[in-house]
């Protein structure tokens, strides 16, 4: 990687919000998984950093998406620390459902702030 | 002839030997002391080398040292939940407080869920339909710093 593009990401990464820092961490821990699911390399204490990471960014205060990945995180540490040999492609099954729907809301955020074409009021 | 007296050249021979006895004196302290001297750049530089040495490991000890405060972190959340350790939460002691692990956690400690696949649906369609203000209800800013380094590493 190019020492401009590497600038960038850091940059990108240090001054994101909390949601695409979320996505960020939560996707790092999603390659992890899947090199260790598939034996291609990875580090499972990286994996298990990127995840309590994740814990440390959620709001679990309320029932509520918050509360719920916070238990999604919580269970992945707990299952990945276990012997179960499923327990990784689970995790790779639930942080992709994760960081698509993070990648969706921000989607949906975006479409609410540049409306289609079609939903363009027209004089 | 008296010694203190000039000689047939004019020098005092009493001044020259005193000179010369002081000369002495001064040369033998100067190498007692470059002796001295040299025995200590000998240990600084032995201890130099040591502490570069010390040092490389130093690097590699913080780095597990981190790593196991994690692998300990997270080990003693799932312990508190099981009972092994004693412990309920992560270690929020003030003596990691380098640590990332320093936020209060209310989530209560951490378990296995029975239907992670319908909470993580539920999070999904939660969030989707939520729009632009669930965000701020759902994440919080976490140590961004410790997640640029994760990131520079391969892999």
């Amino acid at each position: 990687m190019s020492s401009g593009s590497d600038a960038y990401r850091r940059q990108s990464v240090l001054t994101s919000g909390p949601s695409e820092t979320m996505r960020l961490c939560l996707e790092k821990a999603l390659r992890e998984a899947i090199a260790l699911a598939t034996g291609r390399g990875g580090d499972m204490d990286r994996l298990r950093k990127l995840l309590s990471l994740a814990r440390q960014g959620c709001l679990p205060d309320e029932p509520g998406p918050g509360r719920d990945l916070h238990d999604l995180v919580g269970h992945m540490l707990v299952r990945i620390s276990g012997a179960d040999s499923d327990a990784m492609a689970e995790s790779v099954g639930l942080l992709s459902i994760l960081v698509g729907a993070i990648r969706d809301w921000r989607g949906t955020i975006s479409g609410a702030t540049i409306p289609a074409w079609d939903r363009v009021p027209r004089p | 002839m008296g010694i203190d007296a000039p000689n047939l050249q004019g020098a005092n021979l009493f001044q020259v030997i005193v000179t010369g006895d002081h000369a002495a004196q001064v040369q033998q302290n100067m190498h007692r002391g470059e002796g001295q001297f040299q025995s200590q750049m000998g240990m600084a530089a032995v201890e130099k080398a040591l502490r570069a040495r010390d040092q490389s490991d130093a690097t590699d000890m913080v780095v597990k040292s981190q790593e196991d405060n994690a692998q300990f972190s997270t080990d003693d959340s799932l312990r508190g939940g099981g009972g092994g350790g004693g412990g309920s939460e992560e270690p929020r002691s003030s003596s990691d407080g380098d640590s990332f692990f320093e936020e209060s956690d209310p989530g209560g400690p951490i378990q296995v869920l029975r239907a992670p696949f319908e909470t993580a649906d539920r999070f999904r369609s939660t969030l989707v339909q939520g729009g632009r203000a669930i965000g701020e209800r759902t994440f919080r800013a976490i140590d961004r710093r410790f997640l640029a380094g994760l990131l520079d590493q391969p892999g």
